[in-house]
């Protein structure tokens, strides 16, 4: 808790100040509502702080200014002198209040006890532990350890003239050795005396700095990272406020809630951190008191006795989502148009749809609550949310389910945060792929990278997704960096899209500091951000989502049959090899067309007697019925002889071949030939002619 | 404000000069005389002080810039270029730990010869800096702020002009940052209301 009354003062110092600033300019202008409705969410937070640390004095004190200044919010009536004289009376008092926070009474601590004469512990003493550093001081420290990384780049190249000057030494030594059997033999050994020793000398200097550089170079490394992420902070660090704050509410009105979190090791900056969590406040409390049931209800409606509230923390990008969610009653769409109407937010001559009316509970001064509680019910609280939301450039979203639960969606963007990414290297450039989006690695060889009339696929597991080379990515208009016969690829999801990404090599996993790009760089498609390298050079870091969308310009992947079925048959593909089926599989359906498959001619001709389609696919050698028996079967049968069939085999000779047109095959494809568009030419050939 | 830049780009040494070179090894060697005698000049009052400009050279011509418009001025290292960038845009950079978005200084002055490699950058724009890349610093000199005449023209350096100066006997367009800056960023796609 001690920690948490830290907090608080410092917390309740600002607010105090600040509620100071606005009551007195709120005297010289009565009527600007906009500093009136400032001062409430003040005091309104200030009472919420003041629960969670159990300072009920102060609690009380913020309540009485948040009564006393409700009146005024319509500006119907206007504030007086005299009564922001009592208001900061009462300011004063807390200002006193929150000074003895942290300050320990002498019979707290027992070693205090037996040496009678030691003084008591001053709060300065905790604050001993932490020290509040402006950011500004952080970014100059930050700046000068990136400056010292670079400085060590001309010491590497120091490093590489010593090297050259030890070779040069022996080389040197050799070419005397040599001119020793020639002659001059005294002079030779004296100067090859005084060379070996240029030599020992060198490889000492070479060895030690080399050594030292090398750890310089892994520590400063480690102190930027280090130094990096001070700047921001784990949202777990605000989850325990939240959990009391839940707690605490429910146990003022009689009720039970269980409070979880998942997400918490996402890291932001610290005064993101802190508006969101002044949000969260608002929304938990919120939740609490109009969304959890009472006891006996929750009872009555088949429900567990305590009420749950889970805050999901979710990464986007360059955005961060805070999504809290209850299992209570839900918000009555009815009683919210009701209220609007009461407070002249609406006429109630109008249609207002769920949406619109949902939105009406961010709106100041809004309340469904029959009575105003000591939590909330003043129609505070929600509006803050969506200030806090407008004030980071984020946004916030509400869905609610009658008697089912609430959702309230806080998304934020984050100007800096530290994420584990996958470094990768094209074309003598390194990018890093967010690795929460990556969803494998594999090798590629140009064989397995299949042409098809939307570009090129790999397979990766039972998926053909599409592929592209990174530089195509991020050069689209460059002179394109060819990648090598053999290359990596890197499987990237993104919601339903995926994408695999062609470069020459896989770098390592690493965590860093993301950072906006910088004024004047516009927005570039696929790159989120940057991060720095041991040398300060910047490195992009790429967008996973909008890598996506490129993948799904390409065409989706395969299992993704939702393109726009045609009008035409479907066509079956009948081969015993899954990675054929597949192939063939995604090939067909980038090209829009619909595909079943069948693992055997068998089970194949069964399919082809239930359903209509417009073309076999059939591969000759498989277990049980072969190609040419399921050509012929199916040539004999008036119901199946009109649907072409393609023999796509590996069996290359003219006799196959010949075997394959006397069993009434349309058209025979060898595997070893294969040509995607060649393929797909003769299957739109063969289903025109045949529909 | 760091200035790093001293007098850098010599001519080459050796091979006869012809007329025209001999000409502008001469306007250099005035320069960096000038250049020199600023420092070896005793400090003086600011007030008496006169105004410190930058000869700089973009897309093969030759500007002045006044050093209290700049943030700073460093070493072009590596510019990681961008996707999808508009001509001009070179990519990013970083100096001292901060990113910033590099502009080749001709491209936007609409010079033909812009497509040189940046040597310098010069760090403009107040809280939301950009890097403007320039193929050479001549010169650092003090002039009087009197010698800053007002241009007669704008069709030179495509309306980015305002005045002009006399240094070591050449004249020269003083370029205005501001609106350069600020069409770096419409041409990135950021503003499009101030460029003119």
């Amino acid at each position: 808790m001690n920690e948490l009354e830290d907090y608080f003062r410092d917390e309740a110092n600002e607010i105090v100040e600040g509620l100071t600033r606005d009551l007195l300019a709120l005297e010289k202008n009565p009527t600007d509502t906009s500093i009136l409705a400032r001062s409430l969410r003040l005091a309104h937070t200030l009472k919420g702080a003041a629960r969670v640390v159990r300072q009920t004095r102060i609690g009380e004190m913020a309540h009485t200014i948040e009564d006393a200044l409700a009146p005024f919010r319509d500006g119907e009536e206007t504030i007086t002198s005299d009564y922001v004289s009592d208001l900061l009376r009462i300011l004063e008092r807390i200002r006193e209040e929150t000074s003895k926070l942290g300050a320990k009474p002498a019979h707290a601590s027992p070693a205090e006890g037996k040496g009678g004469s030691k003084p008591p512990s001053a709060p300065i003493d905790d604050r001993l532990e932490t020290v509040r550093v402006d950011i500004a001081d952080m970014d100059a420290l930050l700046e000068g350890l990136s400056e010292a990384s670079i400085q060590i780049g001309p010491l590497n190249g120091g490093l590489v003239a010593l090297q050259h000057a030890l070779r040069l030494a022996s080389l040197l030594r050799e070419e005397l050795e040599l001119g020793q059997a020639v002659g001059e033999r005294g002079r030779g050994t004296r100067l090859g005396a005084t060379i070996a020793e240029i030599t020992q000398s060198l490889v000492h200097a070479e060895r030690d700095i080399g050594a030292g550089l090398g750890r310089i170079e892994r520590e400063l490394g480690e102190v930027q990272s280090r130094a990096a992420t001070l700047r921001l902070l784990p949202v777990g660090a605000i989850l325990g406020t939240l959990e009391l704050t839940a707690r605490d509410t429910a146990d003022a009105l009689g009720k039970s809630v269980n409070f979880s979190a998942r997400g918490g090791d996402v890291r932001l900056e610290g005064h993101v951190l802190s508006a969101v969590r002044d949000a969260l406040l608002h929304v938990i409390r919120n939740a609490v008191d109009h969304g959890i049931e009472a006891i006996e209800d929750r009872i009555a409606w088949g429900k567990p006795e305590a009420g749950r509230i889970h805050l999901d923390i979710e990464r986007r990008g360059r955005r961060v989502a805070f999504r809290c969610s209850d299992d209570g009653r839900g918000i009555d769409v009815a009683a919210v148009r009701q209220a609007a109407v009461r407070r002249g937010f609406a006429s109630g001559n109008e249609e207002l749809d769920e949406e619109a009316t949902l939105a009406l509970v961010f709106r100041a001064g809004l309340t469904t609550a029959a009575e105003v509680t000591e939590i909330s019910g003043r129609g505070v609280g929600l509006d803050v949310v969506r200030e806090v939301a407008s004030r980071l450039r984020g946004s916030v979203q509400l869905s609610s389910k009658l008697g089912e639960g609430t959702t309230i969606e806080i998304e934020v963007p984050v100007s800096l945060s530290s994420i584990p990414v996958l470094s990768v290297m094209f074309g003598g450039s390194t990018a890093l792929v967010p690795l929460d989006a990556v969803r494998g690695t594999r090798r590629v060889t140009a064989a397995e990278r299949l042409q098809g009339p939307d570009g090129e696929r790999i397979l990766f597991g039972d998926r053909a997704v599409p592929f592209t080379p990174l530089g195509e990515v991020l050069a689209p208009e460059g002179e394109g960096h060819a990648l090598p016969q053999a290359c990596s690829a890197v499987i990237v999801q993104s919601g339903e899209a995926w994408i695999a990404l062609g470069v020459d090599r896989l770098l390592g996993t690493m965590e860093v500091v993301l950072r906006p790009l910088p004024p004047g760089a516009g927005s570039p498609a696929a790159v989120a951000g940057a991060a720095f390298d041991a040398q300060g050079d910047p490195m992009l870091v790429l967008d996973p989502p909008a890598l996506a969308r490129t993948g799904a310009r390409q065409g989706g992947t395969a299992p993704a049959t939702s393109r726009a079925a045609p009008k035409r048959l479907p066509i079956l593909v009948i081969d015993d090899s899954l990675t054929t089926r597949m192939l063939e599989q995604s090939i067909l359906e980038s090209a829009g067309y619909e595909v079943e498959l069948s693992a055997s001619a068998e089970e194949g001709l069964h399919k082809a007697k239930a359903r209509r389609y417009g073309l076999f696919i059939v591969d000759v050698e498989m277990p049980g019925m072969n190609g040419f028996e399921f050509t012929a079967t199916t040539r004999a049968d008036p119901a199946l002889r009109d649907v072409p069939v393609i023999i796509v085999t590996s069996l290359a000779t003219t006799k196959d071949r010949e075997k394959g047109s006397a069993a009434g095959a349309s058209a025979y494809i060898v595997k070893g030939e294969f040509d995607q568009k060649h393929f797909v030419r003769k299957v739109a050939e063969l289903l025109g002619a045949a529909s | 404000m760091s200035v790093r830049s001293q007098e850098r780009d010599k001519p080459g040494d050796g091979a006869p000069l012809p007329e025209s070179a001999i000409a502008a090894v001469r306007h250099v060697a005035e320069l960096r005389h000038a250049f020199d005698a600023s420092f070896a000049a005793p400090p003086r009052h600011a007030e008496q002080s006169g105004e410190l400009v930058l000869a700089i050279r973009a897309g093969g011509q030759g500007y002045a810039i006044r050093l209290s418009d700049i943030d700073g001025v460093h070493e072009c290292r590596r510019v990681v270029p961008l996707p999808g960038s508009p001509p001009g845009l070179l990519g990013i950079t970083g100096i001292r730990g901060r990113l910033f978005a590099v502009h080749a200084l001709g491209s936007l002055l609409g010079l033909p010869m812009w497509t040189e490699t940046p040597r310098w950058l010069l760090i403009a724009g107040g809280d939301e800096p950009v890097a403007l890349g320039v193929a050479s610093i001549e010169a650092c000199l003090e002039v009087n702020p009197a010698d800053l005449l007002p241009a007669l023209s704008t069709k030179d350096g495509a309306g980015h002009i305002r005045e002009i100066v006399t240094l070591a006997g050449q004249t020269r367009g003083v370029l205005v940052l501001e609106s350069l800056v600020a069409l770096a960023k419409q041409r990135a796609g950021e503003r499009r209301e101030e460029a003119p």
